[in-house]
């Protein structure tokens, strides 16, 4: 097989704050092939993205501090080591980025302009005209209506779903080998999300990158990964082919995350969620994580280290738990 | 040059929402929060012991010296400090320690009560117009814009320069030109917690009206008065202090540190002495002063925190 | 944005006229006229003196005189001076404007620069000691720093004169007086705008993209940083003109400032009226200049108004 383009090994990042040392993201090993789609799935606060931010140097540092591994590119380069000036080579050339919230994460004071074609003026050393025509193109293919016109806007100027057709066209502008997604979905409205999942993909390949595609929602992910990563209190639980998280899931929290996907679950029927709440992650967690979750039952046979990972086929990975899941009827009980 | 590591956005995390229904029942609990991250602060909690100690000088400082700071003793006048006399004699031959106090008791005195004056002004308005809301909130706000426009201390001076000075009309001035900020802070503030989730999750959680201004609004109002109250006590004793610098605050005998640094500055190639003491105790008040309130203010809302 | 600026320029004009009216009246309705100093002066020369200068007409008839000259630039005579106010005006102004120009430009070049440092290095030793001395700078104000700079600098060491203002060596303890003061507040208020903007998204999205350190703060970060330094600028302004009635007394300069307050001492209508104009024209237009300068800034504004 190839050589990955991304190998990231032993990741363990912790922001050591006043109130305690938050152990956010703990010994995360993966590899991302050339591309290909991977999801990180997991509910909030499980470290999904600050895995990214980690590989990307965007950790605030302090409180943050990456205590161990590697994240290597190419097989050459360790973004974790790199020196910054390195790392401004990498980002937004090599590696792209794609966020959360499109109404904060552009720069209301600059034109779409100015912001769209500022990869290709520092990655690609292009005259401002050439990369404003770059840019028109750009946008044309995230399918911005009026292009021409619209790249002199201001980002207010633009509806939500509009600005994150931006976002993408800025991150694919300089058709980066790996595209990070961050909950590229979440802050828009269900109309649009669609289309922004169906654009990504679409860009994607298009430009042959690879992405990691960040959400906490499994459905998202169901039609579009090749392979899924879900994460639960800072460390892996499971991974494996698309086809094995959805159809041979091990982990009783995989399990879970798919009972709580609408169009998924038997139609008619209450949707499922997850009783309990995530674990605080500024304590440190002895065993196995997902036992501590009020609601679940555990046989307690994991109480002092964490469960190890076992192989269940070539890219099949699973953390043992012997933790058991309520019942639909249970949960709805004690609500 | 390289990105400083420790600026991110992430650094600046929004209260998750668990934060905010612990407020629901624990409003009282972002007091002693407040309270423990300001005795936390050492430079707020000495600035705090040091105003304690400032305001004993100056009240009950004056009566245990023999002198009187309004008869003049001409025999002795322009002495330099000595040990009958601490802080030496000013161009009357009055005890220039007596004095200092004296003037304290004046600006210090000055700078509470006229804020408390505008604060009593500008609290009322501003929760008025924040609580009419719609067209009459408009036309309050507007009417202040204007004011704010106006060069005010041009017209200070003119006041206390045309018409006959006394310690009332400094008030008066003083307290219309401070309460404009005040208003507008409250104003702001009321309507952003009207906004708020977690007054919002209190109504949901039929909490009665009542119960939601005595323990939410009136806590999380007061808490950013008091810190712009402190805030505003050293900027009403600047302007006090620049009005008795001219000539145009409080009137002789009665000294203020204003009239005292000015009386200093008049002298300053022979008696520096006159200067730098009450110069001294000028500066070291209002730096406490400004200490205590960012204290004050990191405590009570440690997201706004500098750091 | 014309129809904005044109706006703006009417709205200055009528708080100008109010300002005007506002002041006429009230240094007529204040006891004293401009003779009463003079006790010496015999009735009947003081009564030709009112009736000379039309003071003996009723408040509104005086009121309209005014006006009609005022509108054709003529500030009328001084009832203490020789001179008329046009010419006191033109002789005082110019000193106190060099140096109001002196403190900003002092005020400024300390003040933004060590903001921005204090912000990118925040919580390092870069930050905590210009921000603690600012604090200082700002617990002293200009009738404390002033006589201790001349006394420091003017009586112990000698290095410049404590009073008088003729060569270049006269500007700068009066300069230095009220710019320390301004670059205080100015660092702090820059320091807390660009923090603002330093930790918001898109400074992350730009780091995304591989932009290097320097240009996410000049191309990034100051437009947002500096807005509020630029809405400071209008306060900024009419503190330095206060401040400059104190260093104009301290140092003895022959400025605007000064004629100020002792032609309110001496009720010497016109002139008071005249140095009020001059003020509030001075600090309306800078309010002008900086909503203009604001909303150059700032796009968000800019569609709003339009
Ligand atoms: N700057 C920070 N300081 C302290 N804790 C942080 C910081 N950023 C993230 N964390 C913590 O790290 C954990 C993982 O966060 P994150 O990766 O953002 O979760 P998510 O999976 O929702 O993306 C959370 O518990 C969060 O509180
Ligand atoms: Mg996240």
């Amino acid at each position: 097989m190839a050589q990955p383009v991304l190998q990231v090994q032993n990741l363990t990042t912790r922001f050591h704050t006043r109130n305690g040392v938050v152990r956010a993201v703990e010994d995360v090993s993966f590899d991302l092939n050339q591309g290909e789609v991977l999801g990180i799935v997991g509910e909030s606060g499980c470290g999904k993205s600050v895995t990214c931010y980690s590989m990307m140097g965007l950790i605030p540092q302090p409180p943050g501090r990456i205590e161990a591994g590697s994240a290597v590119l190419d097989g050459q380069i360790d973004l974790l080591k790199a020196s910054e000036r390195e790392m401004n080579a990498i980002r937004g050339k090599r590696i792209s980025m794609i966020f959360q919230d499109p109404m904060t994460s552009l720069n209301p004071y600059l034109r779409i302009s100015t912001q769209l074609i500022e990869p290709l003026q520092l990655h690609e050393k292009l005259s401002k005209k050439a990369a404003i025509e770059r840019g028109v193109e750009a946008l044309k293919e995230v399918g911005i209506p009026q292009a021409e016109e619209r790249i002199h806007f201001y980002p207010h100027e633009f509806s939500g779903g509009m600005r994150q057709r931006v976002m993408i066209a800025m991150a694919m502008i300089t058709q980066p080998d790996i595209l990070i997604a961050d909950e590229p979905t979440t802050a828009l409205d269900v109309t649009v999300q669609a289309q922004i999942l169906e654009l990504i993909r679409q860009r994607q390949q298009a430009n042959g990158s690879a992405v990691i595609l960040i959400t906490h929602d499994l459905g998202v992910v169901a039609g579009l990964c090749d392979r899924i990563l879900v994460m639960y209190a800072g460390r892996v639980v499971e991974t494996g082919t698309a086809h094995e998280v959805f159809k041979k899931a091990r982990h009783p929290y995989t399990i879970a995350l798919q009972r709580s996907i609408p169009s998924l679950g038997t139609k008619g029927k209450p949707l499922y969620t997850i009783p309990g709440l995530p674990p605080d992650l500024s304590k440190p967690i002895p065993g196995d994580a997902f036992a501590l979750r009020k609601g679940i039952v555990s046989g307690g046979k994991w109480d002092h280290t964490p469960p190890p990972m076992v192989q269940l086929s070539e890219t099949h990975w699973v953390r043992e738990s012997d933790c058991e899941l309520p019942s639909l009827e249970e949960v709805l009980r004690e609500c | 040059m390289s990105f400083p590591k420790s600026l991110s956005p992430s650094s600046k995390r929004l209260p998750t929402v668990e934060i905010q229904l612990d407020q629901i029942e624990e409003g009282t609990s972002l007091w002693q929060d407040a309270w423990r991250r300001l005795s936390s602060n050492r430079l707020a909690l000495i600035s705090f012991w040091l105003l304690v100690a400032m305001v004993l000088f100056c009240f009950v400082g004056p009566l245990l010296t023999s002198y009187s700071y309004r008869t003049p003793n001409l025999d002795n006048a322009l002495q330099g400090p000595s040990w009958a006399h601490w802080f030496g004699t000013d161009d009357l031959g009055r005890d220039q320690l007596t004095r200092v106090m004296k003037g304290g008791q004046i600006s210090l005195g000055v700078g509470i009560l006229a804020t408390t004056v505008s604060l009593i002004i500008g609290v009322l308005y501003g929760a008025t117009a924040a609580y009419l809301g719609g067209k009459i909130d408009n036309a309050m706000m507007r009417f202040v814009d204007v004011l704010y426009a106006l060069p005010f201390t041009i017209f200070v001076i003119l006041l206390m320069t045309l018409f006959e000075r006394s310690i009332l009309l400094l008030f008066l001035v003083i307290g219309a030109v401070e309460w404009l900020t005040m208003a507008r802070i409250v104003r702001g503030q009321v309507i952003s917690l009207k906004r708020q989730e977690f007054i919002e999750a209190a109504v949901s959680m039929g909490l009665s009206t009542r119960r939601i201004i005595v323990r939410h609004l009136i806590p999380n109002v007061l808490g950013v008065v008091a810190v712009y109250a402190t805030l505003t006590v050293p900027a009403v004793m600047l302007l006090e202090s620049f009005l008795s610098f001219l000539g145009l605050g409080v009137q002789p005998p009665m000294p203020s540190w204003g009239s005292l640094i000015k009386l200093g500055a008049d002298n300053l190639q022979l008696y520096p002495y006159l200067l730098v003491i009450p110069a001294l105790f000028f500066s070291l008040t209002l730096f406490c002063l400004n200490f205590l309130g960012d204290g004050l203010r990191d405590a009570l809302d440690p997201q706004s925190s500098k750091d | 944005m014309f129809k904005f600026i044109l706006y703006r320029l009417l709205q200055t004009l009528l708080v100008l006229w109010v300002i005007v009216t506002v002041t006429f009246f009230l240094v007529r309705l204040a006891p004293g006229d401009p003779f009463s100093a003079e006790r010496s002066m015999p009735s009947h020369v003081k009564e030709r003196l009112m009736q000379h200068y039309g003071l003996d007409q009723p408040a509104w008839v005086q009121y309209g005189n005014y006006v009609s000259s005022l509108l054709q630039g003529d500030l009328g005579p001084s009832y203490t001076q020789s001179r008329n106010v046009n010419q006191i005006l033109a002789q005082t102004f110019p000193v106190s404007l060099e140096l109001g120009a002196w403190a900003l430009l002092i005020a400024l070049c300390i003040g933004l620069p060590v903001g921005v440092v204090a912000a990118v290095y925040r919580n390092t030793r870069l930050d905590y000691v210009p921000m603690s001395m600012a604090m200082v700078g700002i617990c002293l104000p200009t009738f404390v720093l002033g006589p201790l700079l001349a006394l420091f600098f003017g009586v112990w060491l000698n290095w410049f004169n404590v009073s008088g203002w003729f060569g270049p060596h006269d500007r700068v303890l009066p300069a230095l007086t009220i710019g320390l003061v301004y670059a205080a507040v100015i660092a702090r208020i820059t320091r807390g705008g660009m923090l603002e903007i330093l930790t918001r998204d898109f400074i992350r999205t730009a780091r995304a993209k591989g932009v290097p350190f320097h240009t996410i703060i000049f191309k990034h970060t100051l437009r947002g940083g500096l807005l509020p330094v630029v809405s400071y600028m209008g306060p900024a302004l009419a503190g330095v003109i206060s401040g400059s009635f104190v260093v104009e007394t301290i140092f003895q300069i022959p400025g605007l400032g000064r004629e100020f307050v002792s032609s309110a001492f001496n009720r010497d209508y016109t002139l008071v009226l005249g140095t009020v104009i001059v003020y509030a024209a001075l600090i309306t237009l800078a309010n002008l200049l900086v909503d203009i300068v604001q909303v150059l800034l700032n796009p968000r504004i800019r569609f709003e108004d339009s």
